[in-house]
Order: C-alpha cells, then structure tokens, then sequence
C-alpha cells in the first residue's frame, strides 16, 4: 500500500515520460529515432541537442501528438504526457495543458493583429473573455509586445514574431512548453530574456519545458539536463557539465561552450572534475583567474587600417518605409577587398534593409552609395548582379528545386561561361562548401544546413566582388558554421569582400576583420571587434551581447588582439603564472 | 495592397454583419438601377455615402493609388467603347473621328448617348469597387471568419478562408524575395526580352514558390493543430476591436435611409421629375 502511494507521487510529478521510442517516416528505411528513452520532472528544463535532422522536431511531434495524429509514420514505445498516453488523444487533448512554438514563427502567424494572435490558443479553448484578456496582455507584457498589440503580425522581425509565437504558448498557462529553436532568429539580449522568463516559469510555475536546439549557448545556462540526439539515438543524456565535457572530449559538431574549448586548450596542470568543469565565463574566469598575470595597464593592440580604396562606400544613406517609417538613419561606412565587415544589430535594426540598399534592391531616399567609384544608381543592375552575391537568410528562396550540381551550373549558364569552366568552377564550389558527396541529391532533400551551404556555392561559383550572407549562422549546426566560415575565409584571401548580416556576436567576434554596429536604424559603432567589444554600453544598448572571450579579457582585465579562441589561447599561456 | 488595418475608428466599431448587408445592398443597386439618367443620379449619391465611409474609416487612399490607375483605364476604355458603339435610341453625335459603319451605326461618331450609357456603367463598377476596400480594410479576418461560421459555414472551412486571407501578404513577401534572388542569380537579366523572361524566370519561378509554400502550409497546420484548433469547445472570438452597437445600429440607419430613398427614386422617380430617356 505504502509503496503504490509513494509511486503515486513520483508518477504525479513525472511530465514526461518516453519509453523505448521508435520511429520512421512512411517510405523510409531507417528509423528517424531509435530507442529514445527519457523522463521530464515537473519544473524540469531538459535541452534535446542534435544536428540538423538528427531527429529534434520528430521527437517534439511526439510530445505534443502531431506524430501520430497529423504526420503518420510507423513505430513503436510509450510516450505519456501529463500520465497520459499521447498517442490515444486528439491533438486539441494535448494542447489544453502543452505549448508548442514551432521553427518557423512567419508560418504560425494568422491572426490579424498581434492581439488577436496571441489569443489564437486561449480563445480556442473557450476561455472566459476576461480570462482571455488579461492572459494575453501579461503574455505580452512578458515578451515585450505589448506596445505592437495592434500592429500586425506579418509586419513584424523574425524574431519578434519568435517572441509572439511564445507569448502565445504563454497565454495558456501550459504545465509543459515545447520550444522548436527559440533562439534562432532573436538577438542576444532577446535570448538573455527568454532564458530568465523561462527559468521563472520553471522554478516558480514548476513548468516543464524541452528546448530543441543547436544553439547551446543558452541552454547551458536553463537545462538541468541535456540529450544529445545523434542519427536519431541518444548519444549522451545527463548534467549539462557532464555533457559538454564529453562532447568536447570527444570533438563533437555540435556547438560546446567557447570558455569550456579555451580551458581545454590551456592545458591545465590540474585535472578538472565533472563538476568543475566550466561553462560559463564566470566559471572559467574563476578557475583561471589566480593563474593569468594580469595587466596593470590594458594594452590596446589595434591594427592599423590599411590604406586600400573601398569597393562600396555609403555617406549619409537613409531609408523609410512606404508608410513613412524611418528604417535607416544617417548610415556611413566603407567596404573593403578582402575584408570580411560583420553588421550586427538587433531585431528590427534595420540590417536587412541595409543589405537591399546595398544590392539596389531598394533605393536609398537620401544619400550616396558609391559601388566601384561609380554611384550604386547609375551601375548597371546585370552588371552589378554579376559581381556581387547575396545569401538569404531563408536559403530555400534562393535554390531552384534541381539537383545540387544543376543548382550551380544554372547561376553560370546565365552568365555565359565556358563548358569547361562551367565544370570546374562547380567543382571547386561544391568542394569548398564540402557539398561534393552529394551533387546529385535534390537540393529540397538537403538539410536546412546543407540548403544555405548550397545557396553559398551558388554565389562563390561566380567569383563575385562582394559577397553578402544574411545571418549565416541562424539555424544551422556548429560544424556547418565553421565549414562555412572556411568557406568564406577562403573567399577573402582571394580579394572578395564579405558582409555578414548577423545578431551572432561569436559568429562575428571569431571571423570578422570589422565590426558595424546598427541601432534602430542607425550606426551606433563601428571598428576592430576589439575596439567594439570593449564598448560594453554601446552593446548594450544595442540589445547585444558582449561575446563569451571578450567577457573573460575583460574580468581578467586582459587585452586580446583578436577573439579566436587560437589567439585567446595563445595570448592567455603566454600570460600563465 | 487591399487588407485589414487596425484603426480606432467609427466603421472599425460596426459589426460585420452590418458591413456585410451594406455590401450586398450596394452590389443590388448596382443591378436594379437600369435607367441610364438615374445612374447618373443615384449611383454618385451611393459613392457620395460610402466615400463618407471611407473617410470615417481613415482608408488610407494612397495604398490604393495602383487601383485608381487601374480604374482610370478601364473606365476610358469603357467611355470611349460605349460613346463609339451605342446605338439605341436617339443619337446625339459630339464629335467625329472618321466614318465607319457596323450594323447600320457609324462608329466613328461619338455620341452623347453612348457618353451617358458609358459613364453610367463607369458609375455601376465605381461604386462595387469602392465599398470593397471600405469592407475589406475594416473587418479583420477573424471577424468575418466569425460571421461565416455564425451563418453555418464548417469550421474547416472558415479555417481555409483564414488561412487563405493570412497566406496573401507571405506569398507576395516569397514572390519578393525570390524574384530577388533570381536577380542576383542572374536568372532575372533586365535587359532578356520577354520570351527569355518568361522561359527563364516566370516558368521556373513557381517551383521554388510552391516549394516554400508548402512547407510553410505543413507548418500553418501543425501550428493550427497545437493551438487547439480541434477542440469541440465553443471558441471565445476575439477581435482586433470591440463592436458597438450603437454604431452598427447608427451604420444601418444611415445606409438604410439612403438607400431606401434611392430605391423608391428608382421606381417612383417619374412621379415627381420628368421621364429620361
């Protein structure tokens, strides 16, 4: 009798638990999860790690019942939710007490209003309008839309229809909330934000919640434990310490904590134990800061610009909407051959229309945009659309539905090239992307990582002056981030300027060469990323987010020439009591 | 473009089912004035209200400056068709451009009949067009959505016609921005003629289109799924703005007035004026 009850309890305060879980898509020979076994605690943030297509947003569908409900597929093993088997109740059954907020917020955007929107959920149940009303609103005082309640959604960033998309999981109070990469499209302090609303929801609500992302940045600091999904298997499952640990010994793709790589890289005397191991800059400043010599003095080591002449310069550029919003103010700065520029900014900064201005996709109301000593206007659009590339954020916008190989060779045929260096420059293409392996497959079978890759072969192919990529990093896993980097890398030493577009500070602080800040349509900064990360207010203001290695020299009052982690490294030894 | 528009505004306020009726009574008098010379009189009467409407509304007339184009062409085209080709009745020639003639009419006299006739059909299509924007701008989806289901219309239905209003301005955004990226690709060249651009670009485009559509639509519906959009509980509307019934009933009264007037002119008029022709 004791026992059952004792049972009672534990099984009352168990939100999730999935046994033995198989599954595969109808028509597929390999499972897409195997043998997934786990159990969620009320109050309990667990983080599912993966790749892309290692099975994150499968496992997800199980939870909130779309698997078997709406998408069918064949498996086998237990899934309960709320003690309930998922599998025996309609998907409405479920979404009563569970939240989901699904990838793509533009999709999940069908009400006229922000408003109206947020109470998409709520009112389905058939709340009480009073209810309703003051629901909604704390929702969107939560998430910081309030003011937007009457805008429309589809005129929102990205990423504030990310923060819609939560405040309207949000507005059901639900006991379980499944989050599909929340991060990848909000800026850094909209992240920090996210984080601390979601850790009073757990601690103070006893929420459940399961974050599925690459982005592990941020859910080291929530998740009390972490599953790594690997071609559909857990890989490693356990204290995110413990985890990170053994995917760094182990050299794994996916993104580990930049302070736990560097600790690993100075080679410490003494052996660090599991629970010491460190994954936030306090944690490494804290173990290492008694054995750095520090500098009584920060000695600021800036390179001296080089004395080129820009390929673009813009002076004094501004832009409106058609409604008379003003997007972008006063912007000047110039680009240079070989220089790889980071733009960052936060949501709604105002990045992407600089990027349209910059392409003549738009036209600047006041101005000069100066593109090869010509002005941009007068620059022939065929002309200027041969030498400079764009990569879009959403990359399937940019391919055409071939096969990988007909994807490149479709950008040169317009382009008039030769038969043989049509062959060559795909080849030499696909290999930087490392895409070779799979020039055959159709480019709508790859894998949202391997999509942007492509639309980045596509544009190298054709040797341009500029290139331009649109947050690069959003949704894609670390090794493909690094693979494009490389990429890029290789790009600028052959004389190509590269803008990237991002709100990924440690995107930026490892490969930029210089920083433009952007805020609320303005340059707020701009500089050496040293010169940029120093200036922790002006970030601040800019709702961004002092990369991890810029945190650590500044506690240690340590100055860094760049933030790789190969010169953080090397300049910490150098400093080693 | 022609979609909702939250604003705090008179016509914002009045129910949907009042809008609706002024929709249809304006497409009913569109068809029951038959009478050439009381279109010219009634018809801008009409206009006249709904314009009134539209200023109460705060219809931002600039959004649509590509429809006034539209109309100003048609309508030329329509004056200029029926000034030629009218050929009932007793003709009053206004000028004369040449001497053709089809079926006993010399089309290259422009008469004055014909003028009257083309302005009057000029004054039918005016006056659907313009309570369209003063419906469409002023009634969220969710309100209609709501009449709809209000006059028994399935669920999924209503949910289709939803859906279908939401995906407008993100099929425009993806046409965008793959036309864009064709730009870049060199696949969209200025200077191709339109054979080229219609192989290269227009045949092609619709693949990646459908493509992005597609999987935002799996998306639209797993979204649809998680937000209880089954449940058999009677759903709580909610929308932009709050209606009121004073104005919806201020609404009626003022539409109904001016159209039961126009309608007993329609059919009575004779009595009181002299006979058009």
């Amino acid at each position: 009798m004791r026992a059952s009850s004792i049972n009672l309890v534990v099984n009352m305060t168990r939100i999730i638990e999935v046994e033995k879980l198989f599954f595969k898509y109808p028509r597929m020979w390999q499972w897409v999860l195997e043998n997934v076994t786990f159990s969620v605690q009320t109050g309990e943030c667990l983080g599912i790690l993966g790749e892309n297509g290692s099975g994150k947003t499968t496992l997800l569908y199980h939870l909130n019942g779309i698997i078997p409900n709406v998408i069918e597929g064949n498996g086998e093993g237990i899934v309960k939710v709320l003690g309930k088997v998922v599998r025996d109740q309609a998907v409405f059954e479920v979404s009563e007490k569970v939240g989901t907020m699904l990838q793509d917020p533009e999709a999940q955007m069908l009400g006229s209003t922000v408003y109206t929107q947020c109470a998409s959920h709520i009112s389905n149940l058939g709340s009480a309008r009073e209810e309703i009303e003051r629901k909604v609103d704390q929702s969107l005082v939560t998430v910081g839309l309030f003011k937007y309640q009457r805008k429309n959604p589809k005129m929102l960033s990205y990423g504030e229809m990310q923060k819609l998309s939560l405040a309207t999981s949000l507005s059901i109070s639900p006991q379980l909330l499944l989050l599909d990469e929340p991060f990848s499209n909000i800026d850094a302090k909209s992240g920090e934000e996210i984080i601390s609303l979601l850790e009073e929801l757990k601690q103070q609500k006893g929420m459940a919640i399961i974050i599925a992302t690459q982005e592990s940045k941020y859910i080291r600091k929530i998740a009390d434990k972490i599953l790594v999904l690997k071609d559909g298997k857990i890989s490693h499952f356990g204290k995110p310490r413990a985890v990170f640990k053994q995917l760094l010994k182990e050299k794994s793709r996916l993104e580990i904590p930049r302070i736990s790589i560097l600790i690993d890289r100075l080679d410490l005397e003494e052996k660090i134990v599991d629970s010491k191991f460190p994954i936030t800059v306090e944690e490494g400043y804290n173990l290492i800061s008694a054995k750095v010599k520090k500098d009584e003095f920060r000695t600021k080591i800036y390179k001296e610009s080089e004395n080129e002449s820009p390929i673009l310069s813009l002076k004094n550029v501004a832009y409106s909407y058609p409604d008379g919003t003003a997007a972008l103010r006063d912007i000047s700065f110039d680009i240079y051959p070989s220089e790889l520029l980071g733009i960052v900014g936060n949501n709604g900064a105002g990045k992407t229309t600089l990027v349209y201005l910059l392409l003549k996709l738009l036209a600047p109301y006041k101005g000069s945009i100066v593109y090869n000593t010509t002005e941009l206007q007068n620059y022939p659009n065929d002309r200027l659309y041969d030498e400079v590339g764009l990569v879009l954020q959403h990359p399937e916008h940019q391919l055409l539905g071939k096969s990988v190989e007909e994807e490149v060779e479709e950008v040169l045929r317009n382009r008039s090239y030769s038969e043989e260096e049509i062959i060559d420059r795909i080849e030499e293409s696909l290999d930087v992307v490392n895409l070779k392996g799979k020039r055959t497959v159709f480019s709508e079978k790859l894998s949202y990582g391997e999509k942007k890759k492509l639309s980045i072969a596509t544009v190298i192919a054709t040797s341009p002056k500029i290139i331009m990529l649109d947050e690069p990093s959003t949704g894609i896993d670390y090794r493909s981030r690094v693979e494009i980097a490389k990429a890029l890398n290789k790009l600028k030493q052959s004389g190509c300027a590269v803008v990237v577009i991002t709100h990924d500070m440690e995107y930026v602080s490892e490969y930029a060469d210089n920083i433009v800040v952007l805020r609320d349509g303005a340059v707020s900064k701009k500089g050496l990323p040293v010169e940029v990360f120093e200036d922790t207010k002006v970030l601040e203001e800019a709702r961004l987010k002092v990369p991890e290695l810029a945190q650590l020299g500044n506690l240690l009052n340590i100055h860094f020439s760049s933030y790789t982690l190969q010169e953080v490294a090397e300049t910490l030894r150098g400093k080693m009591k | 473009m022609i979609e909702y528009e939250f604003k705090d505004t008179f016509v914002h306020h009045v129910s949907t089912s009042a809008k609706l009726v002024f929709l249809f009574l304006t497409l009913s008098l569109a068809f029951l004035v038959q009478d050439s010379l009381k279109e010219i009189i009634l018809l801008p009467v009409w206009i006249f209200i709904t314009l009134f409407f539209w200023f109460l509304a705060k219809i931002d007339v600039k959004k649509l400056g590509k429809l006034g184009i539209f109309l100003a062409i048609l309508f030329l085209i329509v004056i200029m068709m029926e000034g030629f080709l009218y050929r009932y009745g007793h003709l009053t020639p206004l000028f004369k451009v040449g001497n053709l003639y089809l079926l006993g009419k010399n089309v290259g006299e422009f008469t004055l009949e014909g003028f009257i006739r083309g302005v009057g059909v000029c004054l039918r299509i005016l006056c659907v067009v313009i309570s369209i924007p003063l419906f469409v701008m002023t009634t969220s989806p969710e309100e209609l959505a709501f009449s709809l289901a209000f006059f028994g219309v399935p669920k999924r239905l209503v949910v289709v016609f939803l859906v279908g209003i939401s995906f407008i301005p993100t099929v425009q955004r993806t046409y965008n921005e793959i036309i864009n990226a064709y730009k870049l690709k060199g696949i969209y060249r200025e200077k191709a003629n339109v054979i080229q651009k219609l192989k290269k670009v227009y045949f092609s485009l619709p693949i990646p289109l459908f493509l992005s559509l597609l999987a935002k639509g799996i998306t639209t519906q797993i979204s649809l799924e998680t937000r209880a959009f089954g449940s058999p509980r009677k759903i709580t509307p909610v929308f932009p703005s709050e209606k009121s019934k004073v104005k919806s009933f201020v609404f009626y009264f003022l539409f109904l007035s001016f159209y039961l007037l126009l309608l007993f002119y329609n059919f009575f008029g004779e009595l009181f004026f002299p006979k058009s022709f």
